[in-house]
């Protein structure tokens, strides 16, 4: 059978995308007093250029997701690491490890109970790659593409403030209500993204 | 009866042959090399190359331009085509449909459908197992993509039977669509409702393609490739007509001058063709009635074999005389015609009696054709003529170059052996191979288009279709019965890395035992509940989560078995056709394996296990199995048929030995024509065996014109002359071909311009030197 059935589920089921991208979202900055004060009042441009001048390697993460079918939450830990320009790794340790990567276009899967890896494109991917460029972006700073797929919307003070994305254009509407980023000046401290369905993701972050 | 009324009738035969060919099928597979009475195998592989849905797929390619145009034209280009009737299907890989559809159709049978392994697939010990697994799962950033079945699916089955059926991943996407490996090209793959051996049905779709294609208004950067079995018989064909008719307007120039040169007249040139048209008219008329059908190499290879007919007129006009009248000369020739065309004919004639249909069909085209030519040349031809050629040649002809009066080529008549011998030394040498038997020296496709096709074939990763196991049975349940049965030994030899993948057309389509005894595994609906109940226990799942796996286990016992009906519309319809064969009385199940390591280990293993009803075919020595026969065969009828061609010389000529003077230099001819073809082509395949054939039959005839009794010089000079003009044109016309850069032209073209060469030469060399010491035809 020619047709990679496998294939259609995955373009098609874009749950899967979302939940994807959720595990790349928790990137955080470590704390540190940035140049950003010297800057006037609070624009998301002056928060992009802020992160993007403090980006730094590596930080733990926790994640906690709510699945309505489930009673009681999942909880996942590990390390979370940005390559500039365009790298993104999520090293899951517990419960089990698993890796994910991200580089420029790719994405790469390692599973060691896997027989073999799995790799896709990202253009492939859809609304993974908005998922993807809602942490890369910034990190990077590249405000176009951010905007390309969300709208975001800035709060509160560079002591901690909160920037809230509403997606963009009808597939992303269909799955996600809100992603909100919270940092306190330079770092990224929490993300909470919030499904359509109603199921939800936190994830928050510590230094390494 | 008056030369009047044989013209009629005639004409009126001729006319009957042509409304004879155009109604009969003109047929152009490789039955044609199969013996009358194939083996079931033999069927089989002829229906898959035939038939298979590999035979009907056309890959087509979009490469310039950009990224996004090529996805936007790859959109358009479907929704165009898949309306149309002349294909069944057509994808660029996106196929959300394809997904709704079989969730629609196929998912309320996953109970039916999937194996679930040797133990209770329903105790509660099985189902915590799966539910362990299912919440593992939900960890997963890819846990989305199982979980939208977890509910009512929570076994997992609905996944498996996707994966089973990915069997080869297709080509690489971009943007869910498929692109080639360097991302350049965008592809579709169009499965054509005709057979990829309807040449005709083949050039319609892939014009339809081409004009849908030029009506959509894409980027004029944007370029369109085909490929596929389909489109290389297209272009194939279309490179050998455009060929042949250049060349054959090349040669047809070339013998016309040469004939315009020697007669100077139109008239002749006119008449010279009547014998070979009335020849190939009559040939296919008698194949066509005698077998109700005419075969596409029939025709190419007897027409090849009729050239000996272009010969019979120039016999006759080099030899009119002022003062004889045309008829009278033709009585003269008619002995040694006579003889030259019945032992051709006899050469053919023990081909007559083969086991397979395409040495029959040749022999009697080519028998047939050539009685019908002689006939034409002796009773039509001579009413025709008013007056004799001017023949400048004769008059002022230079005979000591041409060895009429001092016959210089005297004492090297040893030369032709010579020639053999030293060919013969070379050949062993050179540890030469005699003959080639694979079925790809037989591939006219030119190799442009091969490489064009490999790497489209590459890009979609298409399966070969090399090595095989067939099963029968007696119908269709015991058939997939037996193929379920052979499941285990397949698993193992995948485990041992003796194949690397397989096939099994039951995973879509279990018989109906099988999935009886899966439905039989389900329990009754209390106790489901009350083992899904403790499944549960100890994991974080909702309660009532599961109601809909348990309700869709319910309804799947009520539900009637399947069949085939249930994967209409879907690829998987095609994959059933095609691996599921039924022919007249016995039934077949095809399953490709993909990447064979190791034969040997192969076949033992299925010895080893005793299987009945299952035979491993690797369609490569097969074929090559096939030609071999057939060549075998065609060798061994060429042997009675030499015999009968001494016996029939001999009852001609009235002494054995002056027989074998006229057949010396035939065989001589034929010896060292083979070996040099075989030296220089790495073995003879069956074009040149056919061409090897038709030289013989020159050689014959011009080896007994040149023992004729002449009455005179003059007379001498004239068969002389006939055979110059004979043995130019031969080589004049194949020389041509000889140029041809299809293998199939220039194989035949160079064989008989060769050997044409060699056996006038010959015939020259070993013939008598004087006039008067000639042999009298009785």
């Amino acid at each position: 059978m020619t047709f990679g059935t496998f294939r259609h589920l995955k373009s098609r089921t874009k749950r899967r995308l979302f939940a994807l991208a959720l595990s790349f979202m928790p990137f955080v900055q470590q704390p540190s007093l940035g140049a950003s004060q010297k800057t006037g009042p609070l624009t998301i441009e002056s928060l992009v250029a802020t992160l993007m001048v403090h980006s730094q390697r590596s930080v733990r993460f926790h994640e906690s997701r709510h699945i309505a079918a489930l009673i009681s939450p999942l909880e996942s830990e590990g390390v979370l690491t940005f390559t500039p320009p365009s790298g993104l790794l999520k090293e899951v340790t517990t419960p089990r490890a698993i890796t994910y990567r991200v580089e420029g276009d790719q994405v790469f899967i390692h599973d060691p109970r896997a027989t073999e890896d799995m790799a896709f494109s990202l253009a492939d991917a859809g609304v993974l790659q908005a998922f993807i460029e809602a942490i890369r972006a910034p990190l990077a700073g590249d405000l176009v593409t951010l905007r390309k797929f969300w709208e975001p919307h800035l709060g509160g003070s560079l002591l901690h403030w909160s920037l809230t994305l509403k997606p963009k254009g009808p597939e992303l509407n269909a799955l996600v209500l809100q992603v909100t980023v919270n940092g306190e000046r330079g770092t990224v401290t929490a993300i909470s993204i919030v499904q359509s369905d109603g199921d939800s993701s936190h994830l928050r972050f510590t230094p390494k | 009866m008056k030369p009047r009324r044989i013209t009629f009738i005639w004409f009126i035969w001729c006319l009957i042959a042509l409304g004879v060919i155009n109604r009969t099928p003109l047929h152009s597979d490789l039955t044609f090399f199969l013996p009358q009475t194939p083996t079931l195998v033999d069927r089989i592989l002829l229906q898959q190359m035939r038939e298979g849905p590999v035979s009907r797929l056309i890959l087509i390619a979009l490469s310039g331009a950009s990224k996004e145009d090529r996805a936007r034209a790859s959109g358009s280009l479907v929704k165009a085509l898949e309306k149309d009737t002349l294909f069944l299907r057509v994808s660029n890989g996106e196929d959300s449909k394809l997904l709704k559809l079989l969730e629609g159709k196929v998912y309320p049978y996953r109970f039916h459908l999937v194996d679930q392994g040797p133990l209770t697939p329903y105790s509660s010990e099985a189902l915590h197992g799966a539910l362990t697994a299912r919440w593992e799962d939900l960890y997963s950033p890819l846990a989305p993509l199982t979980q939208r079945w977890l509910e009512s699916d929570p076994q997992g089955l609905w996944t498996q039977l996707l994966q089973s059926m990915i069997g080869h991943q297709g080509p690489l996407r971009e943007g869910g669509l498929w692109v080639s490996k360097d991302h350049q090209r965008s592809l579709i793959l169009a499965e054509t409702e005709a057979s990829g051996f309807d040449i005709d049905a083949q050039q319609r779709a892939e014009e339809r393609i081409l004009n849908v294609f030029e009506g959509l208004h894409l980027p004029t950067s944007l370029h369109l490739t085909l490929g596929g079995p389909g489109a290389i018989s297209v272009a194939t064909h279309q490179g050998i007509t455009q060929e042949a008719k250049r060349l054959s307007l090349i040669n047809s120039a070339l013998v016309m001058g040469l004939l315009l040169l020697v007669y100077r007249s139109w008239r002749y040139l006119g008449l010279g063709l009547i014998p070979l048209v009335t020849g190939l008219l009559t040939g296919a008329m008698v194949t066509a009635i005698g077998f109700g059908q005419l075969h596409g190499i029939t025709l190419g290879f007897g027409s090849t074999l009729l050239g000996v007919a272009a010969d019979y007129p120039n016999h006759l006009f080099t030899h009119l005389e002022r003062e004889e009248s045309p008829r009278q000369t033709m009585k003269r020739l008619w002995p040694t015609l006579r003889l030259g065309v019945l032992t051709n004919i006899a050469g053919f004639g023990a081909m007559l009696f083969s086991g397979f249909t395409g040495l029959s069909q040749l022999a009697v085209f080519a028998g047939s054709g050539l009685l019908a030519a002689a006939l034409t040349t002796r009773f039509i031809l001579p009413p025709w003529i008013h007056s004799p050629p001017h023949m400048s040649f004769l008059s002022k002809s230079n005979d000591r170059s041409s060895g009429i009066e001092g016959h210089p080529l005297k004492g090297l008549s040893f030369l032709p052996w010579f020639i053999v011998i030293t060919l013969l030394g070379l050949f062993f040498y050179r540890h030469g191979v005699l003959f080639n038997d694979d079925i790809a020296a037989l591939n006219p496709v030119p190799t442009e288009n091969l490489h064009i096709d490999a790497s489209l074939q590459e890009d979609f990763k298409s399966p070969e279709l090399g090595k095989l196991l067939v099963v029968t049975g007696a119908d269709q349940e015991a058939l997939l019965r037996n193929a379920e049965a052979i499941e285990p030994t397949l698993t193992e030899l995948k485990t041992s890395g003796i194949i690397q993948q397989y096939d099994l057309v039951t995973h879509i389509l279990p018989s109906h035992q099988k999935q009886h005894q899966r439905l039989s595994e389900l329990p009754s609906h209390k106790d489901l509940i009350a083992h899904m109940k403790k499944a549960q226990e100890g994991l974080p799942f909702r309660q009532g989560l599961f109601d809909p796996f348990l309700q869709d286990a319910e309804a799947a016992k009520a539900r009637g078995l399947i069949g085939p009906e249930i994967w209409a519309e879907t690829p998987m319809a095609t994959t059933i056709d095609t691996a599921i064969i039924h022919l007249e009385d016995s039934w077949a199940l095809v399953i490709p394996l993909h990447g064979v390591t190791d034969d040997q280990a192969l076949k033992n293993g299925l010895d080893a296990r005793h299987l009945d009803h299952v035979q491993y075919v690797d369609l490569k020595l097969r074929t090559t199995e096939w030609m071999t026969q057939y060549r075998q065969e065609a060798l061994r009828l060429l042997g009675i048929g030499l015999l009968a061609i001494t016996l029939i010389l001999w009852g001609g000529l009235g002494r054995l030995t002056t027989a074998l003077k006229v057949l010396m230099p035939v065989l001589a001819a034929g010896i060292s024509t083979a070996l040099m073809m075989a030296l220089l082509f790495g073995g003879l395949n069956l074009y040149h065996l056919v061409s090897l054939l038709l030289v013989l039959g020159l050689s014959l005839d011009q080896a007994l014109f040149f023992n004729r009794p002449s009455r005179d010089t003059d007379e001498y000079r004239r068969t002389r002359l006939s055979l110059m003009v004979c043995s130019l044109s031969s080589i004049l016309a194949f020389g041509t071909l000889a140029c041809a850069h299809v293998a199939i032209l220039d194989s035949i073209g160079l064989t008989v311009a060769l050997g044409a060469f060699l056996a006038v030469s010959f015939a020259a060399l070993m013939a008598n030197e004087r006039p008067s010491a000639v042999p009298t035809v009785r």
